[in-house]
């Protein structure tokens, strides 16, 4: 149109512009149709643009949104890229030599406070660390002068994801790659604790190489659970996203599911027109494959694989989602792992039909198993926080655990690998990170183990989590359970070991794991969390020993959580503790009623989860306790049957959920390894124990335990062997021991294997033990150092010492130094711990020093009473039968060699009387018979050396005395019967009698019928079977000085030569055969002096009855100068033979007054007995 | 900074036809526009909005050294600024289309939204055949043309561009009404 034209149509328009209605059209008619027409068009355009161009298309408004052209530090702020709630963007250029074009990313003003200034500089901080090729980089940061913080981050020029596979109209492969690199990223940042949360096509910018960069992530960091303070795209929002819940890396996952639907089916997974946050929260999506059915099967099951409402359900991180992709890419078959496990138990359902109704009932458990996990998530935003990165995937491992165990009882080796490799994978990823995970991997990595009951691993993963974040409560808490659980394992376990090694174990358990595990479980309790503090503090009180509140909390935990079969452990666990406690104290009635407690929790909470290896296996350590405890308690519960039985069928319970369990291999070995100790034992018993512990050592053969328990049961079956057989499976035990101490240098190895060596050295006898007794020695020296303070093995070590002296001193050489090696040992052993073994092997080696001594004619009385006051400090706070033996004996024999130096044995005698008395009366030893009888018999020596001393020194009661000693030895001849030990006693009894009423001048005739009676029944027995009583104290040779000292009182009384002669030719048989010289010497000593009185008295010469005395008296004193009785004997002879008119009369005086002197002077008791001769010998010498 | 009695020079010269003249003012302009808005974000005052008047008066200031504000070319200069505002926003609108079309990865860096709201800037495909209806426009009714730039490009009120353009506001009104309407019929 030309100009004047257009002026023309313009007035035309004017003009019908004014006008309106019938006007308008009358004017129009009147125009030409071609000008009609243009005008007509014109005008209906004017009503249809009354909005057209009616704002200006520019308006100069800036300064509340933009800083363009504004300097911030060396920046240029160039353009604004976006303005979002948290700030703007800006495209700015760096000023310097380096002409950088950045992003810029300014906090909003009205933010800047404090708390968001730190959660700005956190972001800044996190992302710094963010190098990766597919993220935008963080290059500086800073403030502004007007105080505004800022980032500069890498300026990404590109096309938003999904418009660049648009218009490039890529193929499915390239379209994945391209997705994989953005899962690389995203997974990177997961690493590094960053959840994206707002991935779209638009925060995935393609540059011109084609690269993926993931940008904005807005200030989305893992530890910040607060959802709302920032905008998510609903669009891609994942369900708990939308609901508002704290989000963890799932989340991520789930928007990439959405971003790899849109890219590969070019729309939203959600149906048009509805709304995206309801359409997800709902569940509610169009599988890929309907959209397009050509997407491949994997893909889309990937897809929806990402898509899952629950988490759990979802990969695991961006890397498993990635790896799939790529595995499909292949051609190989995926992973997609979260189905593998529910088919493999649908499966065993299908199987296994009766057990599937249980399995109905863990279902549901798993159910509430699951509320209380997500529960708990919910609740403590604080964990999130931290485990956002591995947290998932540790509730993961957890969850399915929980479930696994909570199956019918099964094999779960298969599902437990399953999650073992999990576990392993989690491992591998946190040790790659580095220390920048460190906190949250391990954390996550200990729960893992936890879960796995793998509490060792767990307890180092988490300790390294806690050494990171010492001030996270979660991590602490996490501890803490781990420390409580391997702290009611290792008292568990320290209660199966025998008295003196258990205390020790006890102690190292509660310092390393109870007193840690109860600092921590306070620290996490005062943080408070929820439902799982009331466990938390139930926990906590049982490791204060509150039981009462203990056993309250676990209560109150399960009527709220039914299916914690935790809370049923911690029970049992409790009763365990507190039973132990009561054992301890002596309240045997309560032990065992709450050991019955624990075995009924641990039962429960089987019932519960049935697949719960760690709970069969508490059950079967608690029943192995129990037998220790039968055992050696007086007063007994149950069957020791019964108890291995039980533990035993544990055991086998354990096997099943996985049949290669070296513990619980392991621990029946050790069952019938305890069956074995009692009287009952059987061969099959050995065998089976035996059978089991090599299968422990096939199954786990890094074990050092096993080894242990398979020589402990080698060394035990080995009592059941003979020669070779022996000796090999002796040797076989020697070599597993080794192996076992090798692997772990410990105290029970070595201890167990000088055991070995000792009976070894038993086995070789009296060939060459020698060279097992030097292993013995070295192996106990090693327990020693392994545990300096236990005593056993030191205890050992006197005893291995002391049977070497015996074997020295049995072949002719000197055995002294060895007793001496004992004795310093045993008191080491003694001092460090009043123990039994420690007590005994002390006194057994320093009586024997005092008769070596004795025998050297040396004074032993040091020896005696230093075993007196050991044996009397032992039973103060032991009471055991030999304790009572040797403390006795030790008192005894005090008594005897203090007689020799003047010290009034009477005393002495009481109370060793009294300590047999009160071993005979000591509930506590439950005693058999035999040991009564030997008691008995030791009482009535005691009794009868305090009778001869009292006749002796003129006491009186002695026919009291005498009466009492019958009374023990008849009743110990009952107790053993097969011992001629009692009757021999007797007959020294009835001689006692006999002479003491002889020195009253009443007729001992009765007594020694009564003698002689038992010694006509004695002798048969002798001469049938003499080696039985070779080694007992009243051997052939006591037994004829018996006979000897009969016919001496008899002559004495009925003044018989007869009987003299009888007493002298028995006394020389008994010469000839093994006879105590001392006790010869003095029989023979006393008939001398007697048959001379005699002789005297029908006015023979004496000569012929004292010759042959003083000849033995003197052979004995060359050795054993200190007998004071047998050297006043001696002189009151020389004083005797001296009456005969002889030469040497003056001579023999001399000699009998030196005697006596020297020996009233050395035991001023013989006064009594000799003082009247030594009165006349000095006066004979001095009147001439 | 440019030298003022160029830009007089160069607003002499386009007032006298020359359309290069324009050219070469158009960085001037753009860069001073870019000078006001960093000056205006010293204070960071929120809410600083110009009047376009105020802005371009600004503008003519530091472009021409002309403090006194009684400048009898400000006409001219309206005219060539809200010529080179049309400019611009035709240049930002291809650019827009490329990016669309993803034959351009980026605006360019200095785009002009950042100096102005750009809250309603239409669809690049409209600007643009807007653009071309405005020069046929021109070519009938220089005039018309002018007072749509003035109202639509630079954003001046009615009586703003009575002024400027020296006629009446009524005529005014009913230019941009009838410039108006032939523009939405020509985009149909």
């Amino acid at each position: 149109m030309r100009p004047e034209e257009w002026q023309r149509i313009k007035e035309l328009y004017a003009e019908a512009d004014q006008l309106t209605g019938e006007d308008r059209e009358n004017y129009l008619n009147a125009l030409s149709p071609s000008d009609a027409e243009e005008v007509r068009s014109l005008l209906k355009a004017t009503d249809q643009s009354e909005d057209f161009l009616s704002k200006p298309v520019t308006s100069f408004s800036f300064g509340n949104q933009t800083l363009v052209g504004r300097r911030i530090g060396r920046y240029e702020i160039i353009s604004m890229l976006g303005a979002g709630g948290m700030g703007e963007v800006y495209e700015a250029e760096r000023t310097d030599a380096f002409r950088q074009q950045v992003a810029l990313k300014l906090l909003r003003r009205g933010l800047v406070v404090p708390e968001m200034l730190k959660r700005f500089h956190l972001e800044r901080q996190i992302l710094a660390d963010l190098e990766h090729p597919n993220i935008a980089r963080v290059i500086d940061g800073g403030t502004t002068e007007g105080g505004r913080p800022y980032l500069v981050m890498e300026l990404v020029r590109g096309e938003a994801v999904d418009q660049f596979c648009e218009h490039h109209e890529l193929p499915l492969k390239r379209r994945l790659e391209l997705f994989r690199e953005v899962c690389s990223a995203v997974f990177f940042a997961h690493q590094h604790r960053v959840i994206h949360r707002d991935i779209k096509p638009s925060n995935v910018l393609v540059t011109n190489e084609g690269r993926p960069k993931l940008i904005d992530f807005g200030i989305a960091h893992a530890d910040d659970s607060d959802t709302h303070t920032r905008a998510m795209t609903p669009r891609y929002a994942s369900p708990e996203q939308i609901r508002g819940e704290p989000l963890t890396t799932s989340s991520d996952i789930y928007t990439l599911g959405v971003l790899l639907y849109e890219l590969i089916t070019g729309r939203s997974p959600y149906r048009e027109n509805t709304n995206p946050s309801v359409e997800a929260v709902a569940g509610r999506r169009i599988p890929v494959r309907k959209v397009d059915p050509h997407v491949p099967s994997d893909v889309a099951f990937i897809v929806e694989t990402c898509l899952k409402q629950d988490p759990v359900e979802r990969y695991g991180s961006a890397r498993d989602l990635a790896d799939d992709l790529k595995l499909f890419m292949q051609s190989r078959p995926i992973k997609a792992r979260p189905a593998t496990l529910p088919y493999i138990i649908s499966r065993r359902l299908k199987r296994n039909r009766p057990a599937a109704i249980i399995g109905g009932v863990a279902l549901i458990a798993l159910m509430i198993t699951l509320g209380w996990v997500w529960q708990e998530r919910a609740r403590n935003a604080e964990r999130i926080r931290l485990a956002a990165l591995f947290g998932r995937r540790a509730e993961s491992i957890e969850a399915t655990t929980r479930f696994i165990k909570m199956l019918p009882r099964h094999d779960v080796r298969e599902e437990m690998q399953l999650q073992l490799q999990k576990v392993n994978e989690l491992k591998k990823q946190v040790d790659e990170m580095g220390p920048r995970g460190m906190v949250s991997g391990y954390f996550a990595l200990g729960r893992g183990y936890l879960a796995m009951g793998d509490y060792q691993a767990a307890r180092e993963a988490l300790s390294k989590a806690y050494k990171g974040a010492p001030d996270d409560p979660e991590i602490a808490l996490a501890l803490g359970r781990t420390l409580s659980r391997l702290y009611q394992e290792k008292a568990q376990e320290a209660e199966m070991l025998d008295a003196e090694e258990k205390k020790q174990a006890l102690d190292r358990a509660r310092r390393e794991y109870r007193e840690p595990a109860l600092t921590l479980l306070t620290f996490a309790e005062q943080a408070g969390t929820g439902e799982m503090s009331v466990f938390t503090r139930a926990l906590m009180a049982f490791h204060e020993k509150r039981y009462e509140d203990a056993l309250t909390g676990a209560d109150r935990y399960l009527d709220k959580n039914p299916w914690s079969f935790e809370a049923d452990r911690l029970k049992g666990a409790i009763y365990m503790d507190r039973a132990n406690g009561y054992r301890l104290r002596g309240e045997k009635e309560k032990a065992w009623a709450d050991y019955a407690e624990a075995g009924k929790a641990f039962r429960h909470a089987n019932i519960i989860a049935p697949s719960v290896k760690s709970l069969y296996l508490a059950r079967a350590r608690l029943d192995l306790n129990l037998m220790q405890f039968y055992l050696y308690s007086s007063r007994q519960k149950g069957s020791l049957n019964d108890y291995y039985q039980d533990g035993y069928q544990a055991c086998v319970q354990a096997l099943e959920i996985d049949p290669t369990d070296c513990d619980a291999l392991r621990l029946r070995a050790l069952l019938g390894y305890r069956l074995s100790e009692s009287d009952s034992q059987s061969d099959q018993v050995i065998e089976k124990s035996l059978a089991d512990a090599r299968a422990s050592v096939a199954a786990c053969p890094d074990d050092d335990q096993n080894y242990l328990a398979l020589g402990l049961a080698q060394l035990r079956a080995s009592s059941k062997r003979k020669g070779e057989e022996k000796a090999a499976l002796l040797h076989e035990a020697n070599e597993n021991l080794e192996h076992a101490a090798s692997l772990l240098p410990s105290y029970r190895a070595y201890n167990a294997r000088g055991m070995t060596m000792l009976e070894l050295a038993d086995v070789a006898g009296k060939n060459s033990p020698l060279e097992y007794w030097d292993e013995a020695i070295r192996s106990f020296t090693a327990a020693t150092r392994e545990e300096p303070e236990l005593n056993g093995a030191l205890a050992n070590l006197s005893k291995t010492h002391f049977d070497r002296a015996e074997y020295l001193i049995g072949r002719g050489r000197d055995g002294l130094p060895d007793i001496e090696e004992s004795i310093a040992h045993g008191r080491k052993a003694f001092n460090k711990n009043k123990t039994v073994s420690a007590s005994s092997a002390t006194l057994v080696a320093l009586i024997t020093k005092g008769r070596i001594l004795e025998e050297r004619g040396l004074s032993a009385l040091d020896e005696y009473q230093t075993a007196a006051t050991i044996g009397e400090q032992s039973l103060e706070s032991l009471s055991h039968y030999t304790l009572y033996l040797l403390g006795g004996t030790a008192v005894r024999f005090q008594a005897r060699a203090g007689w020799h130096q003047g010290i009034d044995p009477l005393p002495l005698l009481e109370k060793s009387k009294s300590i047999f008395e009160q071993g005979l009366k000591d509930p506590k030893l439950n005693l058999k018979p035999r040991r009564m009888g030997t008691l008995k018999v030791n009482l009535a020596i005691s009794a009868m050396a305090f009778a001869n001393y009292s006749i002796e020194l003129n006491r009186d009661g002695i026919p009291q005395i005498l009466d009492r000693v019958e009374q023990y030895l008849v009743e110990a001849r009952r107790d053993r019967a097969d011992d001629n030990n009692p009757s021999a006693f007797l007959v020294e009894t009835h001689l006692i009698r006999a002479e003491y009423l002889l020195r009253k001048g009443e007729d001992p005739l009765p007594s020694v019928r009564k003698a002689r009676t038992i010694l006509e029944q004695l002798k048969p027995v002798l001469e049938k079977t003499p080696a039985v009583f070779a080694n007992q104290p009243n051997g052939p040779g006591q037994i004829l000085l018996l006979e000897a000292r009969a016919s001496v009182i008899a002559g004495r009384y009925r003044g018989s030569d007869r009987e003299f002669n009888t007493a002298a030719s028995v006394l020389d048989a008994t010469a000839q055969i093994e006879v105590n010289e001392a006790a010869h010497t003095l029989s023979k000593g006393e008939w001398a002096r007697w048959y001379a009185v005699y002789l005297n008295g029908i006015k023979r010469p004496v000569a012929t009855a004292i010759e042959p005395g003083l000849a033995v008296l003197d052979t004995l004193l060359i050795s054993r100068p200190g007998n004071t009785e047998a050297r006043a004997l001696r002189g009151t002879l020389y004083l005797m033979l001296a009456r005969d008119d002889r030469e040497d009369s003056s001579e023999l005086l001399r000699k009998a007054v030196a005697d006596l002197d020297r020996a009233l002077k050395d035991n001023p008791l013989l006064v009594a007995s000799y003082g009247a001769d030594h009165q006349k010998a000095r006066q004979s010498i001095s009147a001439p | 900074m440019a030298d003022p009695s160029d830009v007089t020079q160069l607003l002499m010269e386009w007032n006298q036809g020359d359309q290069g003249a324009l050219d070469r003012l158009m960085p001037l302009v753009y860069d001073t526009l870019h000078q006001i808005a960093r000056a205006r974000f010293a204070d960071e005052r929120e809410g600083n909005t110009l009047q376009p008047t105020a802005l371009i008066g600004e503008l003519y200031v530091r472009l021409t050294g002309d403090s006194h504000r009684n400048w009898k070319s400000r006409s001219h200069f309206f005219g060539a600024v809200s010529e080179i505002m049309r400019r611009i926003l035709v240049d930002n609108a291809r650019r827009r289309r490329a990016a669309k079309r993803g034959m351009d990865k980026m605006a360019t860096p200095r785009e002009l939204k950042d100096i102005l709201a750009m809250d309603h800037l239409p669809d690049p495909d409209i600007l643009l055949a807007l653009d071309s209806a405005l020069s046929d426009l021109k070519a009938m009714d220089p005039r018309q043309a002018r007072i749509v730039e003035l109202k639509y490009f630079v954003g001046l009120s009615i009586a703003e561009i009575a002024e400027m353009v020296e006629i009446s506001e009524r005529t005014v009104k009913h230019e941009w009404k009838t410039a108006r309407a032939w523009l939405y019929r020509r985009l149909q």
